[in-house]
């Protein structure tokens, strides 16, 4: 796995979060005030509802407290690590509040031409063009999934075939998908 | 990184983005926590659909935020110190007991099978409610190996009416954890129907209803504040 940008802020903000994860709580507050902007977008991304993204908002930078030692830069940068904390969070929030019937009611296509603020412009391309390599409707549908929180049963009961069937037609394009990335 | 089979590599992508519902969802965290490798496999998937994310514009965060985060992180650390002395104190009454009853029992019975409590996890758990303002109106601290829930209510309206607490499960119906003390400390063991479905990010609800001593089977008053349980 690529480590990203090998930026100053990148490594500012690698360096935070190691006195995050010693017990500093003015470091906690650095890190907030990079990052803040960044993840309280992507919890409204993944919320049904602004109250719920100010608790995931929270909720993530209380995890960042509490697993900051787990942080690995060799894994990913620190920004896309929290921004994938905040995702599972707002997402969670989302699933245990059961609250999927205020999710967007159709899936969108997500523009990948914004400049690169938390992932490589090299791994943002080459995700964007394995992702045409599919065909239009099993794209939509990982899309689906992975913004919208849509389930095999959601999508399958959308498009109005199998459950079986939805199913295998993702897993093909998962694999295809995978192939691609690795191979690029 | 280890080679995995392409059917785990698929699960592993299927948990990453969404996919999986019910038990299947439940089977594949299960792994995470099981298999390494697996949860590697989990992490690659969340890294390469990453670079989705940066498609979203920052948003300003609401002012209020940081000072929800330090009230969440101290109200945790206050409760990890008291739940270690909760422990503590609870290990050295059984200890007592268990002398006390090889003193008193004079003949051996048949000790009867400890009853499994099904304990989702046993990290302690807290839920802090605020109004509008940020004032406190109640903090509940939940300790999953013992069961007990401790409340304490405080700027909550005076009346006829008592908090009672709901716990709002996976099929969003609420299920009430008992009537608590009105702007006070009250303490009591949570049934074991409750105890089964309490876990980490739960929806935890108060209403003001009718003074009854078992609790209602529904709210029948307004939601005067909400929010999620976390572990500390």
């Amino acid at each position: 796995m690529a480590t990203g940008m090998a930026t100053d802020a990148n490594r500012r903000l690698n360096d935070e979060i190691a006195r995050v994860a010693a017990g500093d709580r003015a470091a906690l507050r650095r890190v907030y005030d990079a990052t803040a902007a960044k993840l309280f977008a992507v919890c409204l991304r993944f919320s049904p509802d602004r109250e719920a993204a100010e608790d995931a908002l929270q909720e993530t930078y209380v995890k960042l407290w509490r697993r900051a030692g787990r942080f690995d830069p060799t894994r990913a940068s620190a920004i896309t690590w929290l921004c994938l904390i905040a995702r599972g969070t707002a997402i969670d929030g989302a699933r245990t509040a059961h609250r999927a019937d205020a999710r967007v009611s159709a899936a969108r296509e997500e523009a990948l031409s914004e400049p690169n603020p938390i992932t490589a412009a090299a791994e943002q391309e080459a995700l964007a063009d394995c992702l045409d390599t599919l065909d239009a409707d099993p794209r939509r549908f990982i899309l689906a999934a992975f913004f919208d929180g849509y389930s095999y049963d959601d999508l399958a009961r959308q498009a109005a075939v199998p459950l079986g069937t939805m199913k295998s037609r993702i897993r093909r394009a998962l694999q295809a998908l995978k192939r691609c990335l690795d191979d690029g | 990184m280890a080679e995995l089979d392409d059917e785990t590599d698929l699960q592993a992508a299927e948990l990453a983005l969404g996919l999986l519902t019910g038990e299947d969802r439940a089977a594949a965290l299960r792994r995470t926590v099981a298999e390494p490798a697996f949860a590697d496999a989990v992490e690659a998937w969340r890294l390469r659909m990453a670079p989705l994310l940066d498609g979203i514009a920052p948003v300003a965060a609401p002012s209020g935020a940081w000072n929800g985060i330090e009230r969440l992180i101290d109200g945790a650390a206050v409760l990890r110190a008291r739940l270690a002395r909760w422990r503590a104190a609870a290990a050295v009454s059984s200890a007592i007991a268990a002398g006390l009853a090889a003193l008193l029992v004079l003949r051996p019975v048949p000790a009867p099978p400890p009853a499994p409590v099904s304990v989702p996890q046993a990290e302690p758990m807290l839920a802090q409610m605020v109004d509008a303002d940020g004032n406190p109106l109640l903090t509940a601290q939940y300790d999953p190996v013992s069961g007990e829930l401790r409340v304490r209510t405080t700027n909550m309206p005076e009346g006829e009416r008592v908090p009672e607490l709901w716990a709002i499960g996976s099929d969003g119906v609420p299920h009430s954890m008992g009537v608590v003390r009105l702007n006070g400390a009250s303490a009591h063991t949570a049934a074991p129907a409750i105890r089964a479905m309490l876990a980490d990010g739960m929806t935890i609800a108060v209403t003001m209803e009718p003074q009854t001593p078992r609790g209602h089977s529904g709210p029948t008053g307004d939601v005067v504040a909400k929010t999620k349980l976390m572990t500390v």
